[in-house]
């Protein structure tokens, strides 16, 4: 099952160029597309969930040409967007219903039967009368997971899915999301780094439109090993620091000193000790080395 | 902080397209307006005498725009509270340190400082519409900027004030531009129905109307054209009041809003159920789940598609059903309607029973226009519903084709306006209950709402989907499908006469309002049927539009749709779309072919003016060459109900009454039949004229004096096409005229003489080419059916599958005759020795006894004055209501049309009008005078016609019914007069100089005139003189009797101290005069009572 996309192009009216010449592979799994915001990766997310036009370029699903056909990809897609509304004054039931139904389950009872299921997994079923408008946050974002898996999708595509849920549901959400993607292609995108590292078996750092970075996410740390290093500086030299290093990362500690983590070939002075890279590190790297 | 957010909200209007876009539509509506009523497109632009630029027609036009522009409000004003919820945007705003006060004054003035700009523009137009460059000077008056600035500061602006301050309290509780555009719709409905319920009369019906229409009215209605022309607008102090009243509640409206809004509420909503409250907590720490779905069939087969479209639509049907403001339209639409109906009936007027087709008729047209309203707005709601849910995501990654989607909004639609169809069946029902009135005929009441109705709103809807789904402003879509409409009415104006190019309407405009119980639809249902046919194949092809542009994908640009519709355009859907725009177009040519082929055609309602003066100038020499009398006819009249069509072979005698030897004989063939003649002598065609049917034939040997000669001749009529019914035979109820006979003379002269020129003596006042004439036919029609025509029944007989009469008229009659076909019952009866019938539609019992009634009334009144009834029968006989509304006498037989035997009058004890009584001794009436004493050709004629019969009837009913009764009819015919007078477009008559079509004046100013002489010298007096003139002229050859003549007779009979009556109501104009004599008279009776 593989997922090819060539030289995809996308320019908006007002002169943001939000997917340039981008190439990618995805083979079956479970599969982190991470970036800042602006990245473009909502643009690929849309152009990919046949949401989208691009300018140029073409998409391969197995043997389903994306662009051309985009209904046969509808037949096995699921697609949960980052921001999404509901009908007011529909049930979680009613909706599904509603959304089965435009997915082609053609049987009353195995709707109501599929329904019940994934109620039941994303553990909707003791509010599926209530309206679905009257859901907090995260309830909505299960109800979208519920959606999505109406139609046994063997293409997902799940956009910032986390973004706003308690840790409780995030786990659970990523949990969800590992279980199904056994024997389909998920694609989620993100910009929180934790999410990927123990969940994906691949991925990608995306900005400007480009593919910065494509690889699994061990090795992409190996490819930066004994090259992070961390030291622990005042406040007022971090300016100075960041003209004479690549800085990656910096935090506040307790006691208002920073904490900076560095790329560097050497030891950059004394005060630096080398440190195991993190996929953070990979994902500031691969950022700044591309500015 | 109030200046800022003001500042801010101008700033974003004036940089809003949108505002633009409705500042120059209304703009140019205005200007185009003006200038159309000012002759700028040409004479036929300019329809009526009106000055264009008149107070009163400025006041028309800002009325008549002051309508639209509140459909305006809720996109600008509505939308101005709505933005901050739409964008969520009030949740961070509402958090700001500005007080409500700004906010709310702020945003008001903002919006409504714009909805009165764009009214501006509308003054702005007409002003400039009076000058352009080809207006027509006479049609303008100089300007003078008051009327403009009155109009729109006394009625536009306080209008607006009110609507907007409504709109605006609306929508800020309901957080909704829906809920604020329908407030506008249902109050305009309470608007109809709280004026149709008050009346015309009284205090309270000039303040219960917000627009303030009412008040000027009352105050102008009854204005004649001058008047309406120089006179400003009135401004009387109950106009101010009812202005005041309106802008007072407007402000207790804003108020009331101010107090209750808050910045931190929820939307304000109506709960019918309270739920319970309950605890939620979350249960769902556990980790890792197994994930075992079942793994459904999926079908995408044609049939499926289909199912689930419908059930697709059901969701979006509840959707607008259940919707609190929807089911408001419907309460406010049920009682519109009831409004309506019970309307129909005003106390003042006569009453007509609540008969299925009369129901079905006026609501229907009222009721039209909401239903196309809310099917463009709805057509909007459910396009745009999933993009302003924020689902659309969801529902367009899913597998389901576009055209399902589309289909099943289709679907929710045509449900709907199902849904409004049937509230007119059950208001219908209920009012025919409350009236006492049980025949339903349900399944006309289904064929016409379901059938007849639903295809043009079904086309509505289609082209409301394609707008709707190009635009993605629901408001923006709904204004320019209003737009449409009104483009569409004015496309015969433009020029484009030909049905084939306006849109979904059908070639007999007043189509609804035909249906006869005798003769159903008639001819009327196949073009109907045929030209829906057509635009719904159009229809179907913006259906197929609809698919290519609509919007599924994200798109960013114009040029990106055409892609994506290029893209889509294959397979199936381009061979769908093309074989119906094709079809359309081939439909079209045939449809415009044939209505071109329409010989009748040619008779355009411009052309026809230009071609009689061309026909006058050419033949116009003909005038006073000498013709020789038709002194008899015999006609064999076969009548064809099942084929529309009929046969007639006839003879007519010549006599030349005259000492000269007439050699050419100009002959005038029925317009709509095909004539043939041969002459009884040798005769050669010497000119003809193919439009006016009109042949010139030269006698090889001409007719000496006293000497006569035949002509036999047949008349069938023109081929009926698919489109055209060419003759006047319906499947039951038939009335065929004289009209189809060949005539003789010089027809083209319309001017009537006075009546003391001694040329128009010569022929009296209903032909030129015959005095009296021996009336003589055999009529055959099918054996189900009884044929009737003026005469006594000789025989009758069944031949050949064909039932045939034989009658013949025992004296000579006028040349005024008609044949009746129909299914009938016979009502009979013989009073004092003359044979009394009334030929009937078997299921219009309601009125025969009362037209019997009415019939013996005036046997005895005219008898017992005027001597004795000339022949043996009186046949009354229905005629079906496609052929007329009216009642006329011809020979011994009195045609009424069906809509009299339909009359209500249960409710005559209660002070009603019954009407069919009076029709009935009113035509007979006629057979003294009219048919006794004749009139010449002149002005005046129908006063000795008409208002002596008026005269008459209103004393029958008096005998009756007492006199306050017949006064209170006698009060309706001083209104008919004053209307009548109102609308004169020329000088109007004094009575004794009255022009045949001056009805007004013949029926209303006539009957009071005569009633009141009466009063003054007694009834006896006044008959007698009447009874001696009748003596003298009665059945007078030629010269004939004029109303000098009779006026004559009345002098005699009037002492001089009353003499100025004479002239006040006989010899003059004055108006005022004979009004105050009548008003006079009611007041003594009621001081009597």
């Amino acid at each position: 099952m593989t997922l090819r996309i060539n030289n995809l192009s996308k320019t908006y009216p007002n002169g943001v160029k939000a997917l340039d010449n981008l190439n990618l592979e995805i083979k079956q799994g479970m599969f982190g597309l991470l970036g800042p915001n602006g990245a473009g990766k909502s643009s690929l997310m849309r152009t990919l969930a046949t949401l989208q036009s691009p300018d140029e370029g073409n998409i391969f699903f197995e043997d389903i040409d994306i662009l051309k056909s985009p209904m046969e990809l509808r037949k096995v897609l699921g697609y949960l967007p980052q921001d999404f509304g509901v009908y007011p004054r529909m049930s979680a039931m009613d909706l599904l219903d509603y959304l089965a139904t435009l997915k082609g389950i053609a049987s009353k009872q195995e709707r109501n039967e599929l329904i019940k299921q994934v109620l039941d997994i994303t553990n909707l079923y003791e509010v599926r009368k209530k309206y679905v408008d009257g859901y907090s946050g995260g309830m909505k974002q299960r109800f979208g997971i519920a959606q999505l898996l109406l139609n046994n999708p063997k293409l997902i595509i799940v956009d910032e899915p986390t973004a706003g849920l308690d840790p409780a549901e995030r786990n659970r959400f990523l949990n969800v999301l590992r279980e199904i993607s056994s024997s389909n292609i998920i694609i989620f995108s993100t910009h929180i780094v934790d999410d990927i590292k123990d969940l994906c078996n691949d991925m990608a750092i995306m900005n400007g439109g480009r593919i910065l970075n494509k690889n699994k996410p061990s090795e992409a740390t190996k490819e930066i090993e004994s090259k992070i290093w961390t030291s622990n500086i005042n406040r007022e030299n971090l300016e100075e620091t960041e003209q004479n290093l690549l800085v990656l990362s910096s935090k506040y500690n307790q006691d208002n000193s920073i904490n900076i983590r560095v790329y560097a070939n050497e030891q950059p002075s004394s005060n630096f000790a080398s440190t195991t890279p993190n996929l953070e590190d990979v994902y500031f790297f691969a950022l700044k080395n591309n500015l | 902080m109030f200046f800022a957010i003001f500042k801010f909200e101008i700033k974003y209007w004036l940089r809003n397209w949108s505002f633009y876009t409705y500042l120059s539509i209304f703009f140019l509506m205005a200007l185009l307006s003006m200038a159309g009523a000012s002759g700028a497109f040409g004479e036929g632009s300019a329809t009526t005498e009106n000055m264009a630029n008149s107070p009163m027609s400025i006041y028309g036009f800002i009325n008549f725009f002051n309508k639209f522009l509140l459909f305006l409000i809720p996109a600008i004003v509505g939308n101005t509270i709505y933005k901050d919820y739409k964008s969520n945007f009030n949740g961070i705003l509402h958090t700001y340190p500005f007080t409500k006060t700004d906010y709310l004054f702020a945003k008001f003035t903002s919006a409504f400082l714009m909805v009165c700009l764009i009214a501006f523009s509308v003054v702005l137009g007409l002003i400039l519409g009076t000058k352009l460059p080809t207006v027509n000077p006479l049609q303008i008056l100089p300007f003078d900027a008051i009327p403009y600035l009155q109009t729109y500061f006394i009625y536009l602006i306080p209008n607006l004030f009110l609507f907007s301050i409504v709109v605006f309290s609306i929508v800020l509780l309901s957080r909704n531009t829906y809920t604020g555009f329908v407030s506008i719709v249902l109050i305009w409905l309470l608007k109809e129905i709280a004026t149709r319920l008050v009346g015309a009369e009284g205090l309270v019906s000039l303040l219960i109307d917000p627009f303030g229409e009412s008040a000027v009215h009352y105050f102008t209605q009854y204005w004649n054209l001058f008047e309406q022309n120089i006179n400003s607008l009135p401004l009387q102090p109950i106009i101010f009041i009812n202005r005041l009243v309106w802008v007072f509640i407007g402000i207790i409206i804003f108020i009331a809003t101010f107090r209750w809004f808050s910045f931190n509420q929820a939307p304000f909503s109506i709960r019918f159920k309270i739920n319970k409250s309950e605890r939620i907590t979350k249960n769902n720490f556990g980790s890792i789940n197994k994930i075992r779905l079942i793994k459904p069939k999926f079908v995408f087969s044609f049939f499926r598609q289909i199912k689930t479209s419908w059930k697709l639509s059901q969701v979006d049907f509840v959707f607008i059903i259940k919707n609190g403001t929807f089911i408001s339209i419907i309460i406010a639409g049920m009682l519109f309607v009831a409004a309506i109906l019970l309307q129909m009936n005003p106390q003042t007027d006569t009453k007509t029973l609540p008969v299925t087709w009369v129901i079905l008729s006026f609501p229907v047209f009222f009721f039209s226009f909401l239903i196309q309203i809310l099917t463009f707005l709805y057509a909007g709601i459910l396009v745009h519903r999933a993009k302003n849910a924020h689902i659309s995501d969801l529902i367009s990654t899913t597998a389901v084709p576009n055209w399902v989607l589309l289909f099943s909004k289709f679907l929710a639609l045509v449900k709907m306006q199902i849904v409004l169809l049937s509230l007119i069946m059950v208001v219908g029902i209920t009012i025919q209950i409350n009236n006492n009135y049980y025949e339903f005929e349900i399944q006309h009441y289904l064929f016409d709402l379901y059938i007849i109705h639903l295809i043009g709103f079904i086309i509505w809807a289609l082209i409301s989907l394609l707008v709707q789904s190009i635009f993605s402003n629901t408001y923006l879509s709904l204004f320019l499908l209003i737009l449409g409409i009104l483009g569409i009415s004015q496309l015969p104006s433009l020029g484009a006469e030909n049905f084939v190019f306006r849109f979904n309407e059908s070639p007999n405009a007043d189509f609804f309002l035909k249906y006869s119980d005798m003769s159903g639809y008639g001819h009327s249902l196949s073009p109907y049927l045929l030209y829906k046919l057509y635009w719904l194949v159009f229809g179907l092809f913006l259906f197929c539009v609809t698919l290519l542009f609509g919007q599924r994908e994200r798109t960013n640009s114009i040029l990106e749709r055409f892609k994506i519709a290029l893209k889509r355009f294959n397979g199936k859907l381009a061979l769908i779309s093309t074989t119906l725009i094709v079809s359309f177009v081939c439909f079209g040519f045939y449809l415009f072919e044939q209505e071109n082929k329409d010989e009748n055609k040619i008779m355009s309602s411009k052309n026809e003016a230009k071609l009689l003066s061309l026909f006058q100038n050419k033949y116009g020499k003909y005038e006073h060459t000498i013709q020789p009398r038709i002194t008899s006819l015999f006609v064999k009249l076969d009548i064809y109900p099942e084929t529309n069509s009929f046969i007639a072979k006839g003879k007519y005698t010549l006599i030349n009454k005259t000492e000269n030897t007439i050699d050419t004989l100009l002959i005038k063939q029925g317009y709509d039949e095909i004539t043939t003649l041969h002459f009884g002598t040798k005769a050669t065609l010497v000119d003809e004229d193919k439009i006016f049917k009109f042949y010139i034939y030269k006698l090889e040997k001409g007719i000496a004096p006293n000497d006569s000669i035949n002509i036999n001749f047949t008349i069938t009529n023109q081929k009926n096409t698919l489109l055209t019914q060419n003759s006047n035979i319906l499947k039951n109820g038939t009335y065929l005229k004289s009209d189809i006979f060949p005539r003789l003379g010089y027809f083209a002269n319309t001017e009537k003489r006075m009546p003391n020129d001694s040329i128009c003596l010569a022929n009296h006042y209903q032909s030129i080419d015959a005095d009296l004439i021996n009336f003589e036919a055999i009529v055959s029609t099918t054996p189900k059916q009884i044929a009737i025509t003026s005469g006594n029944l000789i025989k009758e007989w069944l031949e050949d599958g064909r039932r045939y009469f034989h009658y013949k008229m025992e004296k000579p009659i006028k040349f005024v005759f008609g044949f009746n076909s129909g299914e009938f019952a016979v009502f009979k009866e013989n009073y004092k020795g003359v044979d009394l019938r009334v030929y009937y539609h078997p299921k219009h019992i309601y009125n025969i006894h009362q037209m019997m009634a009415g019939l013996k009334s005036s046997l005895d009144y005219n008898m017992f004055y005027f001597g004795a009834y000339p022949y043996k029968q009186v046949h009354i006989i229905e005629f079906s209501r496609s052929e007329g509304s009216y009642a006329t006498t011809a020979g011994n037989c009195i045609q009424i049309s069906e809509i009299r035997f339909i009359s209500d009058a249960r409710n005559i004890k209660e002070g009603g009008i019954d009407l069919s009584f009076y029709v009935a001794a009113h035509e007979l009436s006629h057979q003294w005078w009219g048919n006794q004493v004749i009139p010449a050709d002149a002005l005046g004629a129908t006063m000795i016609t008409e208002s002596v019969a008026e005269y008459i009837t209103a004393k029958t009913y008096e005998k009756k019914y007492g006199k306050p009764s017949a006064l209170k009819f006698l009060k309706l015919q001083r209104n008919r007069y004053l209307s009548g007078s109102a609308n004169e477009t020329e000088q109007e008559p004094p009575l004794y100089l009255v022009n045949p079509e001056q009805s007004y004046i013949s029926y209303g100013k006539g009957a009071i005139a005569l009633y009141i002489l009466s009063e003054f010298i007694g009834e006896t007096e006044l008959n007698n003189t009447l009874k001696e003139y009748l003596d003298k002229v009665k059945f007078q050859p030629p010269p004939y009797t004029t109303s000098i003549e009779m006026l004559d007779y009345l002098k005699k009979a009037i002492p001089d101290s009353l003499q100025y009556l004479i002239q006040d109501m006989f010899e003059k104009n004055d108006r005022e005069k004979i009004l105050y004599h009548f008003d006079k008279i009611i007041e003594r009776n009621n001081a009597s009572q």
